[in-house]
């Protein structure tokens, strides 16, 4: 897969940031590298071997639906305001 | 111009705590309470899948007939957004726990469900105007992030705004009957999202997809709204984008929120925080054993069974408080026929006129079969009746005080009527005249001069009886 410049400007736009042209190089560099990486998996053999879900043979250990609370002040003064217990946050869709 | 519909319809479950953490599922708490270090998504916070939610999906998948998968996996969904402070919303992807289910409408059509998963909530967002558009600050309430739902997805069968508006409904009674939500469409426990398209046999619409539907009546008219809309356009020779509109209820219309070329692009990856979600093929028999009878079931068995109407007994299959209600009127020995027609007609009659929804406790069983016996023995006229069963509904008095209290009792004395009776023939001569010229079907007319004199008292059988006794008499 080629990263492009149209890539990257659609993974900033995701990522919601901004990049300098020369850190746009530079990533470009170093996602080109990640994926020739990877490319090392597709050299192995599989064949004969089930998909493997995940690393670690752990079942899923659902818990009771009973509630617990938690004292919700204590994420809210991370909060930098408050109005109304609500947090606020800047327009979303305003220009 | 042909139109073909397909609904993705998200359901609030009703557990007690939310999908992946202990904190309470409440939607209507004290903004920002119920949190924890998961739900919003605080560094090293680590999910634990609620039980209940997996038992709930299951018992929605069985009741709409789907295939119950043994294995199913959890994955991520990423976006950035105010109200998803975790930056991805945890899924069911790449293995939903259900797939290929249907609901049958009753014109006999079959809506096949391609899929049912689990996923959790999002927070719940005011906007400081209007439109979000043109809001230029929101606040954000996180009580509704990691809440349970499952998202149910049908195949695109629905040719007809009111096919989508009845597979709604059918899923709302549904749901409720076997216990995993409220199905409220106005308060956002039960969600539909649209997508639309429009062909005949030379071309064919793009697909649009119609969000923010609240009630069940706007599902059919947001349909109806958007299909007019793209079939002009495309008469006019318009291109139709693909693109997501919302309804907007105010003006009853919908706008453009996004074009195909904005759509998000969501990365799915599987969540490496949950192992695989393996059910046993016992607890999935043992769920499909335990379900309820389903309303379509229950509205057959009341009209083969019982005798009932059908149109009453789907109105009286669609609630379980309302058909347990039913039910137990009939087992206090009234007769289903009479039941059903007066729990519809009357009993129901009055929640409508209120705008509220049933209570059996409004009107006490023992407190409906004396009225609806009264009636049939002639003691209280049908009037009086309906008198006696408002009354019963706003106070909770005894029909045996309400009837001593308004003096209700119906009179079938024949000694103390006649005099009655005899008072409207004769004020009316012109009346009995037609009756002796063969006109025998002004008996009414007396028998109406009989009632309106006794406030509605009068047995009008007896009454009828006796007009007929004395016109006969004097010829």
């Amino acid at each position: 897969m080629e990263i492009t410049n149209e890539l990257i400007e659609h993974l900033e736009n995701l990522a919601k940031i901004k990049l300098e042209d020369n850190e746009v190089e530079r990533i470009k560099r170093d996602m080109e590298d990640i994926l020739n990486y990877m490319k090392l998996l597709a050299e192995v053999n599989v064949d004969g071997y089930d998909a493997m879900r995940s690393p670690v043979e752990v079942k899923m250990e659902p818990r009771e639906d009973r509630p617990i609370p938690f004292d919700s002040s204590k994420i809210l003064k991370e909060a930098p305001k408050l109005e109304n217990n609500l947090i606020p946050v800047s327009s979303i869709h305003a220009k | 111009m042909k139109s073909v519909i397909g609904l993705e319809i998200h359901t609030q479950l009703s557990t007690k705590t939310k999908a992946f953490c202990s904190c309470k599922n409440e939607v209507d708490a004290e903004p920002n309470t119920n949190i924890c270090p998961v739900c919003t998504g605080q560094p090293g916070a680590l999910p634990v899948l609620n039980d209940e939610v997996v038992e709930y999906a299951i018992r929605a998948a069985a009741a709409l007939n789907c295939e119950i998968h043994e294995v199913s996996s959890f994955d991520r969904k990423n976006y950035f957004y105010p109200d998803l402070p975790k930056g991805y919303q945890i899924t069911q992807y790449f293995h939903p726990i259900a797939t290929n289910g249907y609901i049958v409408l009753d014109n006999g059509k079959k809506i096949r469900i391609r899929r049912i998963h689990i996923e959790e909530d999002a927070g719940k967002m005011f906007h400081s105007s209007e439109t979000i558009t043109q809001a230029t600050s929101s606040l954000v309430d996180l009580n509704r992030c990691g809440i349970p739902l499952i998202e149910i997805v049908t195949e695109p069968d629905m040719e007809k705004p009111e096919e989508a508006r009845e597979f709604m409904e059918k899923l709302r009674d549904i749901l409720r009957t076997i216990g995993v939500s409220t199905g409220n469409m106005e308060e956002g426990a039960l969600r539909c999202d649209a997508n639309v398209s429009v062909h005949d046999d030379k071309r064919s619409s793009s697909r649009v997809e119609v969000k923010n539907i609240n009630s069940f009546k706007f599902v059919q008219k947001a349909l109806e709204y958007e299909i007019k809309r793209i079939t002009k356009a495309m008469e006019a020779g318009e291109n139709v984008p693909q693109e997501t509109r919302g309804w907007d209820s105010s003006t009853k219309s919908t706008v453009s929120m996004r074009s195909k070329e904005a759509e998000n692009d969501y990365r799915y990856f599987p969540e490496p925080d949950l192992p695989v979600l393996v059910v046993s093929k016992e607890r999935i028999e043992r769920i499909k054993k335990s379900l309820p009878e389903l309303p379509d079931e229950k509205s057959k068995r009341y009209v083969e069974k019982l005798g009932v109407k059908e149109e009453n007994a789907k109105i009286l299959s669609k609630e379980p408080e309302l058909s347990e209600y039913f039910e137990e009127v009939v087992k206090a020995g009234v007769s289903a026929k009479d039941a059903s027609n007066w729990i519809v007609n009357e009993v129901l009659g009055l929640f409508n006129a209120d705008g509220l929804e049933f209570k059996g406790e409004k009107v006490p069983i023992k407190h409906l079969k004396k009225i609806i016996e009264y009636t049939n023995t002639s003691k209280i006229s049908r009037l009086a009746a309906k008198e006696v069963l408002a009354e019963v509904y706003k106070s909770g008095k005894d029909p045996d005080e309400i009837v001593k209290e308004r003096n209700l009792l119906q009179v079938s004395n024949e000694d103390e009527l006649i005099a009655v009776v005899k008072e409207v023939i004769e004020e009316n001569p012109d009346t009995v005249q037609k009756y002796k010229n063969g006109k025998t079907s002004v008996v009414g007319f007396f028998v109406g001069g009989v009632m309106k004199k006794t406030k509605g008292k009068a047995d009008p059988k007896v009454v009828g009886k006796l007009v007929k006794q004395l016109l006969d008499g004097e010829s």
